[in-house]
């Protein structure tokens, strides 16, 4: 039974299989490699993930979601008609949509998958992504970072010795990865990273800016025009490297203007992005110990870095030329394919070596003897960028007379002070009473490929060991949760899989019709009204037929770049 | 086990050699399949490539303080021979009066500046064709193409010295002389070959120079209109709030500059901190007590709006040190709010958002601990109290 690869994005996500003949993507059942992470229920409360969902974004958009990666591991819910999902609930939508294309595609039953997340991803999002998985009935083998699955997916494919930088910008974040390929071994040696930095926030700043400008009141603009104002800027963001006008014609509801975007003021717009770039990048190159021009190169991936604005800024910041070879968008899911296959120990990978780090420092807290009153100390247990997995001791005692419990807060961030670092749970172990300081214990963090962190605490009077896993993660569902969330959504089916190709195109047309006037709008009225009267006449062979001429017929009428 | 026992390298191993030890090793010890092993392995690699750096850099240092003694000698050869092929006789003149006293004073330098000048023309003895040393540089320095003159004199000589010693025939003196033509010919097209491109690569230079000037002056320009725009911003309370209109300093891809947003970095933040140590005076000024306990703030939209733009969080620690330290009432205390991005922003549909926090808000853990610890104490002391009580009853 074969491990499949998945890149759970943002925008978009894709999966992949390691055969004896090298990566293979899986398409989807619309036949494309990319299903758009975007899930709905529809009227009759059937679930729609990928592209038929993001086609009913406009027109639904009450009862549709999409970009809901950023809250994993938040506890914020999301309502869907009657309801209420978690971010990781979303996800595991999107996986099973997956998984099924996966078992349709490789014929046999699919249970086991590598899924991809970005480096900076924390313990709690690694965590959540992790639980989405198995409420997809899928079992995790490893959470990869994803510019490590983009770097074993160039090594394996250049095979060249040297050192890189991956620079990867998705829909909503951005990691940055510095590593060297030699004899067989891809070795991360540094990783950071901004999880709120994405191919759509270029598209937000854009509307905010014609916002802004047009002195509109936002909260007054209705959903579906929001949603099509949206679309129509992610076209034009697409578009500005090599137009140097765009006339866009807005409907914000209450006005209707026209807006017109030059590459000059796409590039003023989304220069404060572009500053946020520097940051992670300078700190990768300090943590590897290298300077820009060490580098053998800079490879791009993520659908973002397609922006000439992003590479203008990158050859601008580090003098540095990116390169870019194989598919931003696919070259991630590539990775995690080939890390399955990595796992499975399949022959032809059977001489590379992964090593990668962990891009955060990982501490406890202790008592400020300055300050006592004030916020702990950071008492860093982890440096970040150590190449795991690891398992690190480091002691602690009381620190007051009389203390009869040890209260162990782990926390993730670079900050001295604990309060400015996140929480990303605690411990309470007991302790035999005594003068302060007389009583101690080891701490022991380990931190596995995946990037789930283990603590262990052992007092050493007693010799006792709390080794449970963090008792209070937040965001984490306990076995409980787990369990009533997948009887849950198991009891939600999907749309019917025969018809989606139908809907999604009635669905297209739809929103096109919506979207156009005059002429246009005609035609594709009428060329809607007949692919319905054809799907009335219910006759498979005129239906096949039918679905490919109106699919062309709608892709030469569509002057929106969305997918 | 020291790390090189580990890796089975010899000690002295260069990083090459480590790194395919190490590689070896570690597929032998997979990270997934024998974590331990792996990070023993790991550790003494990276010790092992530690060492190999340290001994790289003690064999460059020995190198180059080795180095460092030729190289000044070969400065000072560079710098008298530099004197000859320049074309300009007047700056010539100049460099030429410069240099001469050493020249003079430096037997050994015109010594070895003869024997670079002659080795063109692989001269046996030089110091016969120029007699006297100071004199010939000054010769060489002050006409155009000294070399192939000197080149012809001593080929000629040697063929006539050759011709007196073995007999030689006319034919060859005349294959001789032909040759030596050629080559004056080819020396001469070289030579202007040479001016050629040197004159292009000068107006390119100078081109270059024009636009690196040009772009300065834009740099110091955009600089200078920037900040009078901060300054005009500062003057007015009530502009100064709006976020928007601070925007205009994210518009020049200047910033993308380290040096130039290093540079707008640290102006605008002493900007903003002294604009924060200026007590409001006009607006609540009734009475002096009240104007001074008053310090003027820039909102934080407008602060986090600027942090984007320079980064001045993740400089705090230099920006307080070396600038102005006042930053952290100003600036980051104001900053430390919460700079945490919404993770519902950017969803995109418009499904209703029910919001959790990950904490209950209430987080007392560690306060409670000490209640805890208090209360024992109190439990304690009142305990001993009662029992000192007691036994002052029993006595």
């Amino acid at each position: 039974m074969a491990i499949i690869g998945i890149d759970l994005g943002t925008t978009n996500s894709a999966c992949g299989v390691f055969s004896n003949d090298g990566v293979k993507l899986i398409p989807n059942r619309l036949g494309d490699l990319l299903t758009p992470s975007v899930v709905g229920l529809d009227d009759s409360g059937h679930l729609v993930v990928g592209r038929l969902a993001k086609e009913r974004l406009i027109q639904h958009s009450d009862r549709t979601v999409g970009a809901f990666k950023r809250m994993m591991g938040s506890r914020h819910q999301i309502k869907i008609g009657k309801q209420l999902f978690t971010a990781t609930e979303l996800s595991s939508f999107v996986l099973r949509s997956l998984k099924e294309d996966a078992e349709t595609y490789l014929g046999e039953p699919v249970s086991e998958a590598v899924i991809s997340v970005p480096a900076y991803f924390s313990d709690n999002q690694r965590q959540a992504t992790k639980q989405a998985a198995e409420i997809a009935g899928l079992k995790v083998m490893r959470l990869i970072n994803e510019p490590t699955a983009a770097a074993i997916a160039y090594g394996l494919n250049d095979k060249q010795q040297g050192t890189y930088m991956i620079l990867d910008m998705g829909g909503g974040t951005f990691d940055v990865s510095i590593l060297e390929f030699f004899d067989g071994v891809m070795q991360v040696h540094a990783s950071a990273g901004d999880n709120f930095l994405g191919g759509e926030d270029f598209v937000d700043a854009m509307y905010e800016a014609i916002v802004k400008d047009l002195n509109i009141d936002k909260a007054a603009v209705p959903a579906h025009l929001e949603q099509r104002i949206l679309m129509q800027l992610e076209t034009a963001k697409r578009r500005v490297s090599s137009e140097q006008s765009q006339i866009l014609a807005l409907d914000f509801g209450s006005a209707q203007c026209e807006f017109n975007v030059t590459p000059v003021w796409f590039q003023e717009v989304v220069n404060p992005l572009l500053l946020r770039v520097k940051v992670p990048v300078e700190r990768a190159l300090r943590d590897a110990d290298q300077t820009p021009s060490e580098l053998d190169d800079v490879v791009l991936v993520g659908g973002a870095t397609r922006m000439g604005v992003f590479r203008n800024a990158i050859g601008r910041m580090f003098g540095v030329i990116p390169s870019c070879h194989l598919d931003p968008d696919l070259v991630v899911a590539m990775g995690a394919a080939i890390q399955a296959g990595l796992i499975e120990r399949n022959e032809a990978l059977e001489d590379i070596v992964l090593t990668d780090v962990c891009p955060y420092t990982l501490g406890t807290g202790v008592i400020n003897h300055g300050n006592p009153a004030g916020s702990d100390v950071f008492l860093p247990i982890i440096e970040r960028n150590t190449t795991v997995p690891i398992s690190i001791e480091k002691d602690i005692s009381t620190a007051v007379d009389n203390q009869t419990k040890l209260l162990i807060k782990v926390y993730q961030g670079e900050h001295r002070l604990v309060d400015r670092n996140i929480c990303l749970g605690e411990l309470t172990v007991p302790v035999p009473r005594g003068p302060k300081g007389r009583e101690a214990a080891k701490v022991r963090f380990s931190y596995d490929m995946s990037g789930l962190l283990e603590v262990d605490v052992t007092v050493v009077s007693t010799n006792k060991t709390y080794s449970t896993t963090i008792e209070q993660s937040p965001g984490m569902l306990s076995e409980q949760e787990l369990a009533r969330s997948r009887d849950r959504l198991a009891a939600i089916k999907f749309h019917p899989r025969e018809l989606e190709a139908n809907q999604m195109l009635l669905a297209r047309a739809e929103r096109m019709y919506e979207a156009s006037l005059g002429d246009l709008r005609d035609i594709i009225g009428q060329v809607l009204a007949q692919f319905e009267a054809v799907l009335d006449r219910q006759r498979p062979e005129e239906i096949d037929r039918a679905r490919i001429e109106f699919s062309n017929t709608l892709d030469s009428l569509d002057r929106e770049e969305w997918f | 086990m020291n790390p090189w026992q580990l890796l089975g390298i010899a000690r002295d191993a260069d990083t090459q050699a480590i790194k395919r030890a190490y590689a070896i090793k570690i597929k032998q010890h997979r990270p997934d399949v024998d974590p331990e092993m792996f990070q023993k392995v790991h550790q003494a690699y990276k010790s092992a490539l530690a060492g190999a750096r340290v001994r790289q850099l003690q064999q460059a240092d020995r190198e180059s303080s080795a180095q460092g003694y030729a190289a000044t000698q070969a400065v000072g050869i560079a710098q008298s021979t530099s004197n000859s092929p320049q074309p300009h006789p007047l700056s010539n003149v100049a460099t030429l009066d410069a240099y001469q006293p050493t020249v003079v004073l430096n037997n050994a330098v015109i010594e070895q500046l003869v024997v670079v000048d002659a080795s063109a023309v692989e001269c046996a003895e030089p110091l016969e064709v120029a007699p006297d040393p100071v004199e010939m540089v000054a010769d060489s320095a002050h006409t155009a193409e000294p070399v192939p003159q000197v080149d012809n004199e001593l080929q000629l000589q040697q063929a006539e010295a050759l011709k007196a010693r073995f007999g030689m025939e006319e034919e060859q003196e005349r294959q001789a002389q032909a040759a030596k033509q050629a080559e004056q010919a080819r020396q001469e097209r070289l030579a202007k070959l040479a001016e050629q491109s040197q004159q292009e690569q000068l107006v390119l230079q100078a081109e270059q120079a024009q636009r690196a000037l040009q772009e300065e002056q834009l740099r110091q320009e955009t600089f200078a209109t920037l900040l009078k725009q901060v300054d005009e911003l500062l003057a007015n309370i009530d502009g100064l709030a709006v976020v928007n209109k601070w925007h205009f300093l994210a518009k020049t891809t200047l910033l993308l500059d380290s040096e130039f947003n290093h540079a707008l970095s640290v102006q605008i933040y002493l900007r903003i901190v002294n604009y924060g140590k200026k007590p409001l005076s006009r607006r609540l000024g009734s009475t002096r007590r009240r104007v001074r306990k008053i310090a003027q703030y820039v909102p934080y939209e407008v602060l986090s709006f600027l942090d984007q733009l320079f980064n001045w969080q993740g400089q705090r620690t230099y920006l307080q040190g070396h600038v102005d330290s006042a930053g952290e009432l100003y600036i980051f205390n104001k900053l430390d709010g919460d700079d945490a991005i919404d993770p519902v922003e950017g969803l995109r549909g418009h499904a209703t958002v029910v919001r959790k926090e990950l904490l209950p808000k209430s987080n007392p853990t560690k306060f409670s601990d000490s209640f805890d610890l208090q209360q024992i104490i109190i439990f304690l002391v009142s305990l001993s109290f009662i029992g000192q009580l007691l036994r002052a009853l029993v006595e």
